[in-house]
């Protein structure tokens, strides 16, 4: 059977497909565009059965969509895409080398002879929870997450980073200057500790959703405590990694007693707000027997 | 006040319709014993009831403007009313509810039923009056003998006109004294127009609620961000640094500011009456073309000018050592500003006006590619 393909934009005619089953996926259908039109790799494609519809799933036949000989579909090119993997590594990677750049007190920032200057045990600290944050969302990257894409447009490579980078750029400048003052240590212990036991959470979680997704599939199901204690939050949030994101910053803030490392803290709370709220609801669409008591984030409050 | 029709006492009676039924609403309380007859295009009530003459007997007679259908007619007796509702052969609006143009004195018409359609069991929910808004304006003239305006229509056109006053003060100001001493009126302008300029740019404020409370469309996010923009190149770049006010730049950024509002205010108030203008509409979407990037430009120029004093008076800004670890140095933000920000701000900002434009005035067929 023929299949038109139409643009999205100016619903132009761009490919007529020939050669289909009933059973061809729509991955193939986008291997055979590929084919036709080097630039436009299967991840940059979106096909739709209308202009403004939702992207049809790559494993479907389009059988599923009731597509007849001489049917229209609509393609949408998602622009250049990067990998998902590539993007984290980016990144993290920056704020690692940014921050240690900053610890070494350059003199086009601190002026000559700041260098030298004595380092406060805190600063130190506040180096080392920093570049281990960092250290273990790479490795995070590399051997715990299993992504549902695989990529994202170009664009937020950029935008990504300038986020995470200039951001790190912003604290390191205040944590690691000369004229830093420390809080009392009982303040600085007391908040070490729970930075410490927020990356722990953060990693339990992001393990333990590792866990519940076999590999290679994009399966999707409920997320549940674990024999891992730190895990128990997921009773209360839907977004427990979130969560102690957010605690591990809300530790390092109070460890520095930094504005602008509340800031951070604030604005990383209020991404992941976002991003919590939409998956909570995803969550309770899809499943009819989601526990009623959780929370998208905050415990008992958002 | 009553009128007597064939020797009886009528009761007031409100009429309200859609295109597919009248109402009347008989205005007698503790009505008993009542009579009806309706015809094809007459209706005929009495009752004993409480009126406006008190307890006695009343009644009506109308002939009706078209045909209703007698036996789908329904009468409704309450304590407080009698609701009458004649369905009408053919859905047709009427332009009156009698077949004489002359309204009896009693009949008035029932402006609660024309805004909500609950008593009815049709599916339309529509405001009636969006179908047929002169109408209901002339009624409501005829009814009450004069049209009720909106309050927030009205708060708007007060608002947009005492700014376009206030601008155009400022620009008849800087025009005179230009006109008397040419250049040298520049250094006294900020002594002259400022206080002005910083009253009617606190106003402007007022625009970031309007959005908020619904009394305009659009987000309160763009107003925010323009009128935060202007008042910290007003009060932080100018009003807090005097060696700043005398530059001629400021004369020029006056300028620049108050011809694009002096545009966009009456604009805006034709808008709310719908009384188009397309002068005044062609000037408020193209102008922009020259004055943005000139406004920008000012602004700049004010900006780098004063880094220098700036960094010598240290104002506005906080160094560390402090309690909080922070600081903030205003001459390197201003750096970031006029390096960084500056000229994606001004791209972002003209490419939305100009999809506005290609919006409003054209060519159709661009449209489409901008929706």
């Amino acid at each position: 059977m023929e299949i038109e393909v139409l643009s999205t934009s100016g619903s132009k005619p761009l490919f007529t497909l020939t050669g289909l089953a009933p059973s061809t996926t729509i991955k193939e259908i986008k291997d055979q565009i590929y084919r036709k039109k080097k630039a436009l790799y299967p991840e940059r494609q979106s096909i739709r059965l209308e202009v403004k519809g939702s992207s049809l799933k790559d494993s479907e036949p389009i059988s599923s969509f009731g597509l007849k000989s001489g049917a229209k579909i609509f393609l949408k090119d998602l622009g250049p895409q990067i990998g998902w993997k590539t993007v984290f590594l980016a990144e993290y990677a920056g704020p690692l080398f940014v921050y240690l750049w900053f610890y070494t007190r350059p003199w086009y920032f601190y002026g000559e002879g700041a260098a030298s200057q004595p380092i406060s045990q805190c600063t130190k600290i506040a180096a080392l929870c920093w570049s281990v944050h960092y250290a273990k969302r790479l490795f995070e990257t590399v051997f715990v997450h299993r992504f549902s894409h695989s990529t994202m447009p170009m664009f937020n490579l950029f935008k990504n980073c300038s986020y995470y980078w200039l951001f790190t750029a912003y604290v390191a400048y205040h944590v690691n200057h000369p004229l830093f003052t420390p809080p009392s240590d009982t303040q600085m212990y007391v908040s070490l500790g729970l930075f410490g036991v927020s990356q722990l959470g953060n990693l339990s979680i992001h393990v333990a959703l590792r866990n519940l997704r076999p590999p290679g599939t994009t399966v999707r199901k409920i997320p549940m405590p674990t024999s891992n204690p730190f895990t128990g939050l997921f009773n209360l949030v839907s977004c427990p990694n979130y969560t102690y994101e957010f605690g591990s910053w809300a530790s390092f803030t109070a460890m520095t007693q930094c504005l602008p490392a509340g800031l951070f803290a604030l604005a990383g709370l209020y991404q992941m707000t976002v991003w919590a709220i939409g998956k909570h609801k995803l969550y309770k669409k899809e499943f009819s027997n989601y526990p009623k008591g959780r929370k998208a984030i905050l415990p008992l409050l958002i | 006040m009553m009128e007597k029709s064939e020797g009886t006492l009528s009761p007031f009676v409100y009429w309200a319709q859609t295109d597919s039924v009248a109402t009347l609403k008989v205005d007698l309380k503790s009505v008993k014993d009542p009579h009806l007859r309706i015809k094809e295009e007459t209706v005929e009530f009495s009752a004993n009831g409480v009126g406006a003459q008190g307890l006695k007997r009343y009644s009506f007679a109308l002939h009706l403007s078209a045909a209703i259908d007698p036996d789908k007619c329904s009468l409704k007796v309450t304590d407080r009313q009698v609701d009458l509702t004649l369905c009408k052969t053919k859905k047709a609006w009427w332009p009156r509810l009698t077949a004489k143009p002359q309204k009896p004195a009693w009949l008035k018409i029932d402006f609660d039923k024309w805004k909500s359609e609950e008593d009815f069991d049709e599916d339309e929910t529509r405001d009636i009056r969006r179908d047929f808004p002169e109408i209901y304006d002339k009624l409501q003239k005829e009814e009450l003998g004069y049209r009720r305006e909106s309050a927030k229509k009205i708060y708007l056109a007060i608002y947009n006109l005492l700014q376009f006053i206030g601008f155009s003060y400022v620009l008849i100001v800087m025009y005179i004294r230009h006109y008397k001493s040419g250049a040298e009126s520049m250094e006294g302008t900020y002594e002259a127009v400022g206080p002005a300029m910083k009253f009617i740019q606190l106003m402007q404020f007022l625009e970031v609620l309007h959005p908020m409370f619904g009394y305009t469309k659009g987000s309160a996010l763009t107003p925010f961000l323009q009128v935060t923009g202007r008042a910290i190149i007003l009060f932080v770049m100018i009003e807090a640094e005097p060696r700043m006010q005398t530059k001629p730049v400021v004369f020029y950024l006056f300028l620049v500011w108050s011809m694009i509002e002096v545009v966009r205010y009456p604009y805006y108030i034709t808008q709310l009456y719908n009384m188009e203008n397309s002068i005044l509409t062609w000037l408020r979407y193209t102008i922009w073309v020259p004055l943005y990037p000139l406004g920008f430009l000012c602004e700049g120029v004010v900006i780098i000018r004063d880094i220098p004093y700036y960094e010598e008076t240290n104002r506005f800004s906080i160094s560390m050592p402090n309690k909080w670890n922070f600081s903030f140095y205003l001459p390197t933000v201003m750096r970031i500003y006029l390096l960084f920000l500056c000229v994606p701000m001004m791209y972002f900002m003209m490419s939305h006006m100009y999809r506005t434009r290609v919006k409003k005035l054209g060519p159709k067929s661009w449209i489409r590619k901008y929706n």
